[in-house]
């Protein structure tokens, strides 16, 4: 029969080749749609713009939502409108304590002035602030700048008028003479000073306590790895492109924030985009740095109220992802 | 490439599989791509109308946070690639991005300022795919803008809503699930087909392989061959068919091959038989120095044994055989009579037979003897000749010496007949004389005493006549030539003439003859003169042997179809040893008996006689009482021939006493003859007699006196009986006379051949007295009747 079919064999082996591409094509699964990455403004997240204004993500692979503020952002990624976030450390732990399975992947900066409190100019000090109406977002952050605002300022909840709303009516609210004082950050700190507040309290006085982070939901990191560490790849691209372009890196940033070139600086001063190593060493090896802070932040919550059981941000670390932070 | 069911069937499922799947595929993006089109636009529509009234909302509330919000959210749409709100001058209000805010609308993407103010005009939105980029949704809706600044008019600004929506990533979607649907549909088909040529070939193909080298192996002669097709299907019973051909076959072989081993047995049975055979007629044709040839007429080929190659004194298979061959080996002086018989027997299919000498490359002269046959066809037409050569020489040396020899006894006899005829011829002229002259005397008056010596002379002479008639009758016995001429004969009539002829005889004895039973009535079938002649031998030895006053009887018996006539003596008779001596010529058994006159050859004559006459002789004899001597001859029966003729013997009685009225011319040389004839014819009175001693002048004696007879001595000097006789049938004149032979030879031959060359009568001599003056009257009367006719004339 061997002998019957020689002369065939080519030709099975032809037919069986195309066969075989057919069905790794069908293999290859469904046409990916591009990552959805939500994003809100915030100087610590602008890279990931000046990434998409430089090509390096590609609009087929990832699409970048630009929501007015970081309550839209967590609240499209708890109903998973996104597949990926930036999100605060403290936002990812109320979402975990929520029960949404998700993955820490990169910490994007660490606050250093950027999330300031933001006073008319007659409240001079931070005890000024008794009796007066406080504007702030109502996300985790808020809670946690408006629980330190008034640990430094020695003052209760009950000593302030809260008026959440999302930050990017702070600076209308402000203008309107509807609030006294604003727990915002980058850049509606800056419009904020713009429109003559200044800066009462502000992250560079509580120093790593506020982290930025990329989030992924823990499904769509399982299915797509690969796109996300090259994701996470392009990240450092752009760093490496700021430290080398930085005026083309302001320029395009500043035009996006709407601020010039000095509240640039001011503003990246407020924030600090750790590098690929210092990520590896947050996020990588047997005891991530950012354990540390994620449990002390924890602790405060659950204080707060704000979470009502214990988590545990090892849960959302994998210590294994250090591969794509490295450089 | 020949098309195989095993690659067909499972070619034509993956064709049609691929094809399915392609088709499926095709069907399924049509469907998918309607489906989403619709689908997509009506919800990207609905969202986009949705996110319009929420604008106008906001928009009048002056809150263009929320609006942003509204937007950024609405935005969230994956499909959604731009999503912008323009003033009524074409500057973006709020965008997606934010990087367009403020700028103008035109520098995004494929906004259309121009469609955005007919949009702004109409107050009413446009939504359609994108003309050069189908997979794109444009989409203007108009929005009223009012806006917090408020500076400017309070007339009402109409603003536009731009969408761009892609659905580029559905139809991927939808086109890699048609894929997938028509990969697995293909998939499931082909393993379909694989599972099909799988069956083909585990069910079909490889039991077919097996049958196909089943069938080969076969064909390459292996009867052991089995397919052993496994299960129940059709295959299976082809298998099973072809086992059970091959078992047939191989049947059919082992017995093909059974009855050719007994063939070749048979056959080497038959060859050994063929050599043996083959050997053993080789030795025979050796032996018998007979060889056999074939001819072939069609091819002319010829084919000799290896005995006809010795007999032509060639070695076996020297040369190719030919009838050129042949023709040389027969001798030249034989070649015509072979040619004529072959010719005979080629064209009239006779038999080839046929003696001639053959001429050997030696020389030498060799007899054989040819016979053949030729094989015809139905027209005639010879088609093989074939036949036998036999070397004859030695038969044919014997044969010719045989022949000499018979020649030479033939010669040797026919002498002693000669000596016979004349020694009888030479007793009988001087018998003549003395018996005719002793006749002559005893008419004469003579004395007591002279009459007694004439009687002595005459019964002497009469003796000798008798012994001389005896001697040639036997010698006639013996040459063969005594001719019986068998007739009927009554008994009665001849005894008692024998019984008148002897009795003279017994008288001296005084023996008592006499005939006892019954002779008279019986007929037999005998020649009358030699039947007598043996009667009288046997009566006159009963006399001569017998007893002073003894007596002799004679006695006829009838013994079934024979009659035994029985003469008994009251002699001394005979020994044993005496009677089978009895009937030897020459043999006288009593010498002391030496005065009874006897030839000694009485008996042995009688006995050849008799055998003649198809009877028989004997005697039963006792010495001392006597002997009884007996013939058997057969019975006439009613188809008996001729009555005998009537006896002849009568006394001559001398009638005529007329005057001389015939001439008679005696042609006779010897003058003791010629005076017995002349005392002869002077006792008639009326015969002028002329006499000549030789034939010439007989014949011109003749001529002058023309007689009425003429007596003609068949031995004359110089010109014979014979040759006289034909001058005399030349002559005109003499032709009509008649003429009578007289000569000493008494042989029946000489009487034959005188009556055919037209003598009238044949006397011999001695002359019968009577007999002569017989025929003498005879003959007369005749020509006394011509003449008294031509007188009358």
């Amino acid at each position: 029969m061997i002998k019957v079919l020689s002369p065939l064999r080519h030709a099975w082996a032809k037919l069986l080749a195309v066969s075989l591409m057919f069905l790794l094509a069908g293999c290859e699964g469904p046409p990916l749609a591009p990552l959805r990455v939500a994003s809100s403004p915030w100087p610590g997240y602008e890279p990931l713009y000046l990434a998409r204004d430089l090509g390096y993500l590609g609009d087929e692979r990832v699409n970048l939502f630009e929501l007015p503020s970081a309550d839209i952002t967590m609240e499209s990624f708890r109903n998973r409108s996104t597949d990926l976030a930036t999100l605060t450390l403290d936002e990812v732990l109320e979402l975990m304590h929520d029960g949404t399975k998700l993955r820490i992947l990169l910490v994007l900066d660490v606050s250093n002035g950027a999330d300031a409190v933001m006073a008319r100019p007659e409240i001079k000090t931070l005890a000024d602030l008794k009796g007066k109406r406080i504007a702030m977002e109502n996300i985790p952050l808020g809670s946690y700048m408006l629980s330190r605002l008034l640990e430094a300022a020695g003052l209760t909840r009950a000593d302030v008028t809260i008026i959440p709303m999302s930050e990017s009516k702070h600076d209308l609210f402000y203008r309107q003479g509807k609030a006294d004082a604003v727990i915002t950050f980058e850049p509606f700190k800056t419009r904020l000073a713009q429109a003559g507040a200044h800066v009462l309290f502000d992250s560079s006085r509580i120093p790593n306590e506020i982290f930025d982070l990329l989030m992924v939901h823990e499904d769509v990191y399982q299915a797509r790895r690969d796109e996300i560490c090259q994701l996470v790849g392009q990240w450092f691209h752009t760093l490496d492109y700021m430290r080398d372009q930085p005026a083309d890196a302001a320029a395009r940033i500043s035009r996006r924030l709407r601020v010039n070139a000095t509240e640039y600086h001011e503003m990246m001063r407020g924030i600090h985009l750790p590098s690929s190593a210092e990520n590896v060493k947050m996020l990588g090896g047997a005891e991530p740095a950012l354990l540390v802070p994620a449990r002390k932040l924890a602790a405060i919550m659950r204080q707060e109220g704000q979470l009502t059981g214990p988590v545990d941000a090892r849960m959302a670390i994998d210590p294994a992802f250090a591969e794509c932070l490295v450089r | 490439m020949k098309l195989r069911i095993t690659v067909l069937i499972p070619a034509v499922l993956v064709v049609s599989a691929l094809v399915g799947g392609a088709l499926l595929f095709w069907q399924t993006m049509r469907a998918a791509s309607g489906t989403i089109r619709q689908d997509a636009l009506g919800q990207v529509k609905l969202d986009v109308t949705r996110l319009q009234n929420v604008l106008y909302n906001r928009l009048t509330e002056d809150n263009l946070q929320e609006a942003r919000l509204n937007l950024s959210v609405t935005a969230m749409d994956p499909k959604i690639r731009t999503l912008l709100l323009a003033d009524e001058n074409d500057s973006v209000l709020l965008a997606n991005r934010y990087l367009w805010e403020s700028g103008p609308a035109a520098q995004v993407s494929t906004y259309d300022p121009v469609l955005a103010a007919r949009v702004r005009g109409s107050n009413t939105a446009s939504v359609a795919y994108d003309s050069n980029e189908r997979n794109v949704l444009v989409g203007y809706y108009p929005v009223i803008l009012k806006l917090e600044k408020g500076r400017g008019m309070p007339a009402k600004r109409i603003g536009v809503l731009y969408l761009e929506a892609s659905i580029a990533s559905e139809l991927a979607l939808a086109r890699h699930e048609a894929i997938v649907r028509a990969l697995v549909f293909s998939g499931i088909m082909l393993a379909a087909s694989i599972l099909v040529a799988l069956l083909l070939h585990f069910l079909v193909s490889r039991r077919l392989a097996r049958l196909t080298q089943a069938a080969q192996t076969l064909a390459a002669g292996d009867l052991q061959v089995r397919a052993n097709v496994t299960g129940s299907d059709e295959l299976a019973q082809v298998g099973a068919a072809f086992d059970e051909m091959v078992a047939r076959i191989k049947d059919d072989v082992r017995r093909r091959q059974a009855v050719r081993q007994e063939l070749r047995e048979l056959n080497e049975t038959l060859e050994q038989r063929v050599a043996e055979r083959t050997a053993l007629l080789g030795e025979a044709q050796r032996i018998g120095r007979i060889g056999n040839w074939s001819w072939d007429v069609a091819s002319s080929r010829l084919l000799w044994s290896d005995e006809i190659y010795r007999i032509f004194g060639y070695e076996p298979g020297a040369m190719e055989p030919s009838y050129e061959r042949f023709s040389a080996t027969v001798h030249p002086d034989d070649l015509e009579r072979v040619r004529r018989s072959e010719q005979a027997a080629f064209s009239q299919g006779q038999r080839h037979s046929i003696d001639h000498r053959i001429l050997l490359p030696d020389g030498a002269i060799r007899w054989v003897h040819e016979e053949a046959i030729a094989i015809l066809d139905k027209a005639g037409n010879a088609i093989t000749l074939s036949g036998t050569v036999q070397d004859i020489t030695d038969r044919k040396l014997i044969e010719e010496n045989l022949l000499a020899a018979k020649v030479e006894a033939e010669r040797a006899n026919l002498a002693k007949s000669e000596f016979l005829s004349r020694m009888s011829h030479e007793l009988r002229t001087p018998m003549n004389a003395i018996l005719g002259f002793g006749q002559l005397l005893e008419l004469e008056p003579l004395k007591a005493d002279q009459a007694d010596s004439v009687q002595e002379i005459m019964r002497a002479g009469r003796h000798l006549l008798e012994l001389i008639n005896e001697i040639l009758d036997l010698a006639s016995i013996e040459a063969g030539r005594l001719a019986i001429s068998e007739a009927e004969v009554p008994l009665a009539a001849l005894i008692e003439e024998c019984l008148t002829l002897v009795r003279p005889l017994a008288v001296p004895k005084d023996i008592q003859l006499s005939v006892a039973g019954s002779c008279t009535g019986e007929t037999v079938l005998a020649d009358r003169t030699r039947l007598k002649q043996v009667l009288l031998n046997l009566l006159s030895n009963a006399v001569k042997y017998n007893r002073w006053q003894g007596a002799a009887t004679l006695s006829c018996t009838r013994r079934d179809e024979r009659v035994r006539i029985s003469i008994s003596d009251t002699g001394p008779g005979l020994t044993p040893e005496q009677q089978a001596r009895l009937f030897t010529p020459f043999e006288r058994l009593d010498t002391d008996q030496a005065a009874i006159e006897g030839t000694g050859i009485g008996l042995a004559l009688s006995k050849r006689l008799v055998g003649l006459m198809h009877g028989e002789i004997g005697v039963d004899s006792e010495v001392g009482v006597g002997s009884t001597f007996w013939i058997e001859v057969p019975l006439a029966t009613r188809h008996a021939l001729l009555p005998a003729a009537t006896p002849a013997a009568e006394v001559y009685q001398d009638a005529s006493d007329s005057p001389e009225r015939w001439t008679v011319l005696c042609i006779e040389d010897n003058p003791a003859n010629l005076r017995l004839i002349e005392r002869l014819l002077a006792r008639r009175g009326d015969i002028l007699l002329h006499r000549a001693g030789n034939g010439e002048t007989g014949l011109e004696m003749a001529r002058q006196t023309l007689p009425a007879l003429i007596l003609l001595d068949i031995n004359l000097p110089e010109m014979d009986g014979y040759e006289v006789l034909r001058h005399l049938q030349a002559g005109e004149e003499t032709r009509h006379i008649p003429v009578v032979a007289i000569s000493a030879n008494a042989m029946a031959k000489d009487m034959e051949r005188a009556g055919k060359v037209g003598f009238a009568d044949y006397l011999t001599k001695p002359l019968d007295v009577n007999r002569f003056m017989h025929v003498l009257d005879k003959l007369l009367d005749q020509a006394g009747v011509e003449m008294r006719e031509t007188w009358h004339e």
